[in-house]
């Protein structure tokens, strides 16, 4: 049984983050396409441990060192259970892998272990990624003995474990439930969309209260977080306390309650694995339908009506590519609502009313929808590839897809946005236009990185949209794009209109030539 | 010539060619049989004659027509059906056909008529209005089958059809190809079952190492042994009793 769980965890691991594929994949834009990828989620792990890292300062700067602790472990938990019911349907609950083991000698406790086990690494990486720089700053300040090291690193091992089993129970119920519904994937997303936007919020106002500097403000922060951990999750304070008080007796309650959640969880899914499995990848099935009459459309329309179809078809492409537009059409509410100052106050953007263009165009266009389009036909690919259609008419299909997503936000964030601000007549075609622009050339040039970086060979559709070359390389851009003429237009407030406006040419003569050369590009390279 | 291969050269990168100057002709009528080991080069050739796979040297031809000049034109000519055909699973059976249907221009009366007879006869009607995700394997190749129908092609390419249908499915799809071929048309289709090939095929090419080692009518190959004694000479695998 052991032999079986350290062989199947280490068939898994093997390929963490598409490390094996890039080691011995002959194909080099294969290659260079995982090491990307690689490399973007490396650079993600360092922004998060920075990020740890100075809010930790912060409070220790504060003298409220000993919450740290209890933040980082609070916070850490979280992102763990919310990752675990997002994998869980494709990593803990994966039907066709588990089949192919059923026909082998393997037990079947060996393949929920070894696939709790990869989940577990994945998450334990995450976890360390925030509590290890949160660590060393209370270190720097405490000076602590061995013990705290000691404390730290079983708190560190043991912290994935509650938040795994939650996640994974709560994300079996979530993805049997969705399963069968008809728009299921469309809720999936939605529900997605309303856990994070208000996350991200709190989180901005979080940011904005220790961004102050002030004691009293981190001082209220940190009382909150007592009072909150203490009552949802009381395993951050004994962690807190086993650090700070140098006693390991606090980490008992953690550890017990692992093994026994861990015990009662594995009870669950010794009796019920294949059924939670069929459940959780179960598909509608009537099996009676009668022939109608059928509708006739054109390529293009066609092209674009599968597009579509496709993009409703994953709730992983939606909330990906949703949660900015969301975002802009919550900022251009609160600016409505609330009004500029307090607005800035809340977000702690400087001039919001004159950023606001900048910041409508970053938002709108940081996630098009073009920015995963090819990595997402996955192994269909081949359909469109064998099919008498013109390169011009599949990608102008994607791009028109994108710009139906995102007309409907853009057009509500910019007439709620005018309404707000009331920036004139001149001010708000300017606004309109470069937006817009903003907007289109973002989706053609995500659409060109796209058919650069295309992830194509992937069994869970997460790895097609966040571990994208191509995302990564869009934000980047577009945040250059856009903060150079957004300082520019700050400088020289007088002429911002003339300037918004000439910028506006100069993004729409930018993809009008771009998609001039990737519609001539042929898509066979696409592999 | 339906379809003419010329000195085909297709490598992949950091790697010895796939295909090495290949040269292979199907006429109208011909039900022509692709063997050879598993990596052999069957699947490339396929792909590079349907245009998912450009090649590096020699020219394909369907209907006399360059795939590398008007790619478009020639797909229009052909169909394809992969070994595991990995449809569009999140439309369902019916929005695929009609996709397809759409794509190939066909008008509303025919493509009702079609999609109803081929349908019928593959005994999918009833659930051409579930998601194809939903599809057994057997049921994603019966749809893949009356997608390439569909459009009436001149010729069909095959990758390996016969692999998880059920026999009556297969007897179907053997009536099928003999109708397409009857009809003007021919097929061009890889397989590993060679008693297949032999009752089915009037010709017969071997590929091995991406090199084509035997050609030829059926009756030319065979001599009167059994094509898969012809197979293991060939290949270099002599059986001795």
């Amino acid at each position: 049984m052991w032999k079986q769980i350290r062989l199947l965890t280490s068939i898994q691991t093997c390929n963490i983050y598409g490390r094996n594929e890039s080691r011995y994949s002959r194909d080099h834009l294969k290659r260079s396409s995982n090491e990307a990828s690689f490399l973007a989620q490396v650079m993600n792990f360092v922004f998060i441990g920075i990020a740890s890292a100075l809010i930790a300062a912060a409070f220790s700067f504060s003298g409220i060192v000993e919450s740290i602790p209890v933040l980082a472990y609070f916070l850490a938990s979280v992102v763990i259970m919310v990752f675990t019911i997002m994998q869980a349907g494709d990593t803990l609950y994966q039907l066709g892998t588990f089949e192919l083991m059923l026909t082998m000698p393997v037990r079947q406790e060996a393949v929920i272990t070894s696939r709790f086990l990869y989940m577990y690494v994945t998450n334990f990486i995450w976890g360390a990624v925030i509590m290890v720089p949160a660590m060393i700053v209370c270190a720097f300040t405490l000076k602590p003995g061995v013990i705290f090291y000691m404390d730290c690193i079983i708190g560190i091992i043991v912290m994935p474990f509650i938040p795994m089993v939650i996640g994974s129970l709560v994300g079996a119920l979530v993805k049997s439930k969705t399963a069968r519904m008809r728009h299921g994937k469309v809720i999936s997303a939605i529900m997605t969309i309303l856990f994070v936007i208000p996350a991200m919020i709190l989180w901005m106002a979080f940011n904005r209260m220790v961004g102050q500097g002030s004691n009293g403000s981190i001082r209220q922060v940190a009382q909150l977080i007592d009072i909150w951990s203490g009552r949802l999750y009381p395993f951050a304070q004994w962690f807190g306390r086993a650090v700070s008080d140098g006693n390991p007796l606090y980490l008992l309650p953690a550890i017990a309650v692992s093994i026994g959640l861990f015990y009662v969880m594995a009870q669950i899914l010794k009796r019920n694995y294949l059924k939670i499995c069929m459940a959780v990848n179960s598909k509608t099935a009537s099996k009676n339908y009668k022939l109608g009459t059928l509708d006739q459309s054109s390529v293009l329309k066609s092209l674009v009506a599968r597009e579509w179809r496709h993009y409703v078809s994953s709730s992983v492409y939606i909330s990906g590519t949703l949660m900015l537009y969301v975002l802009t059409m919550v900022l251009a509410l609160a600016l409505l609502f609330l009004g500029p100052k307090t607005v800035e106050e809340f977000t702690g953007i400087y001039a919001v009313d004159g950023a606001f263009p900048f910041l409508v165009g970053f938002f709108m266009s940081a996630t098009p929808l073009t920015i995963a389009t090819f990595s997402m036909e996955g192994r269909q690919w081949w359909v469109l590839q064998s099919l008498p259609v013109r390169n011009r008419d599949i990608i102008n299909s994607k791009l028109i897809i994108s710009l139906m997503v995102s007309a409907p936000f853009y057009a509500a964030t910019m007439v709620i946005g005018c309404l707000a601000i009331r920036p004139g007549l001149i001010g708000g075609i300017a606004w309109i236009i470069l937006t817009a622009a903003y907007i289109l050339f973002n989706t053609v040039l995500a659409l060109k990185l796209n058919m650069k970086y295309p992830k194509l060979d992937w069994e869970d559709e997460n790895k097609a949209m966040r571990n994208n070359t191509s995302t990564m390389v869009i934000m980047l851009l577009s945040l250059l794009t856009i903060l150079f003429p957004a300082v520019i237009t700050m400088i020289f407030k007088a002429y911002a209109d003339v300037i918004m406006l000439a910028l506006a040419v100069i993004l729409l003569s930018a993809a009008a030539v771009l998609h001039g050369s990737v519609i001539k590009k042929s898509l066979m390279c696409i592999r | 010539m339906v379809l003419s291969i010329r000195n085909l050269t297709k490598s992949y990168e950091g790697s010895r060619p796939a295909v090495a100057d290949l040269n292979l002709n199907v006429e109208a009528g011909d039900i022509y049989g692709f063997i050879g080991s598993n990596g052999a080069g069957k699947t490339t050739t396929i792909k590079c004659v349907v245009g998912i796979h450009d090649f590096d040297a020699g020219e394909i031809e369907i209907n006399g027509i360059s795939v590398r000049e008007d790619p478009l034109k020639c797909k229009a000519d052909i169909a394809y059906i992969p070994d595991n055909p990995d449809l569009f699973g999140y439309l369902t059976g019916i929005q695929y056909l009609n996709f397809i249907c759409d794509i190939y221009g066909i008008s509303k009366e025919e493509r009702e008529n079609r999609i109803a007879e081929e349908a019928e006869a593959f005994e999918i009607t009833r659930a051409l209005g579930d998601l194809i995700s939903s599809y057994s394997h057997g049921m994603r190749q019966r749809l893949a089958i009356i997608s390439a129908l569909i459009h009436e092609p001149r010729l069909i390419i095959m990758d390996e059809p016969f692999v998880g249908l059920d026999p009556e499915a297969s007897l179907l799809l053997k009536n099928k190809m003999r109708q397409v071929c009857d009809a003007g048309g021919a097929i061009f289709f890889s397989t590993h079952v060679l008693d297949v090939a032999e009752k089915l095929c009037n010709k017969v090419a071997i590929i091995k190492d991406g090199r084509l080692i035997a050609d030829g009518s059926m009756e030319e190959l065979t001599k009167g042994e059994t094509l898969e004694n012809r197979f293991m000479e060939v290949v270099g695998h002599v059986e001795t009793d």
